[in-house]
């Protein structure tokens, strides 16, 4: 048996060099890549913001606009028992106000119940 | 505590030859071994918030070897793009490299022989300078498991290499 030829596995060997000088080099550019990325996040984090607050806006006025929901709002203000400072009162009908583009203008749609509807005839 | 860029370089001073000399014995190409450190060093660094300084060697320990099964796993995959046979370990000239191709082939095809796990334990002892208890920590092994590997890969390798030296 030849032992050191059967020892001679045991060799140690040099890296190639330069290992460090690339792990450096990695960390750094990673740092510099990092920073320079920094603002660009922030920016695309406020965009994304004001996307998200535009769209619900937009989608807030579209709801509002809609015919159901003006209908809605029309009959709530009827159903509503109106103040004595502000709006008509009908007596035995309904008054249903109407949107109106001049804002020194209210316009009402009224309706009044046939006198026969009013009073019930009694016995 | 987080993890200092000047602790890491200490470490990477420390631990190249080693690393590479273990990787060496595994990857057989001198440059993919040195990526591989790189890439472990680069990982630790990734995660440099959530490393303990005192467990730092251990941690590139198992980077390194996790990212070197990966890199045998992915050349299993990619058969047809086998490593050249023929690199070796440094620039040297014609009579060294034959050498080392020789001596090389002579080792991988010994080591070839051993079950992975002895592998494992007789590259981390002879060529990363680990003892009992470190192996035992970076492989999540018992030490009694890695002196009864270590006894067992030594003697098959040896016979293995007289056998071939005949």
């Amino acid at each position: 048996m030849n032992d050191i030829r059967a020892d001679d596995w045991r060799e140690t060997l040099d890296p190639p060099a330069g290992g460090l000088t690339r792990l450096v080099d990695a960390i750094e550019s990673s740092r510099a890549r990092s920073l320079r990325l920094q603002p660009r996040f922030a920016l695309i984090g406020v965009g994304a913001m004001a996307a998200v607050v535009a769209v619900f806006g937009l989608a807030l006025q579209i709801q509002r606009n809609s015919p159901q929901h003006r209908l809605r709002s029309a009959l709530e203000a009827a159903l509503s028992p109106a103040a004595e400072d502000a709006g008509i009162r009908v007596d035995n009908g309904a008054a249903v106000e109407i949107p109106s583009a001049n804002p020194n203008v209210r316009m009402y749609w009224v309706a009044q119940l046939p006198p026969a509807a009013a009073e019930p005839a009694r016995p | 505590m987080a993890l200092s860029e000047d602790a890491l370089y200490a470490c990477y001073r420390r631990m190249e030859k080693p690393l590479y000399n273990v990787l060496y014995r595994w990857l057989w190409q001198p440059q993919e071994c040195q990526d591989t450190i790189h890439d472990a060093f680069m990982r630790v660094w990734e995660k440099r918030a959530r490393v303990d300084a005192t467990r730092l060697d251990k941690l590139v320990w198992t980077t390194a070897l996790n990212l070197a099964r990966n890199r045998l796993r992915w050349r299993g995959l990619w058969r047809f793009a086998e490593p050249d046979e023929g690199a070796t370990a440094a620039d040297d000239g014609p009579l060294e490299t034959t050498e080392r191709w020789q001596s090389d082939q002579r080792l991988r095809a010994a080591l070839a022989t051993l079950p992975r796990a002895m592998r494992q334990v007789l590259l981390l002892s002879e060529f990363g300078g680990l003892g009992v208890a470190e192996i035992a920590e970076v492989l999540g092994i018992p030490t009694g498991t890695v002196g009864s590997r270590k006894h067992q890969a030594l003697a098959r390798l040896r016979a293995q290499l007289n056998e071939e030296t005949r």
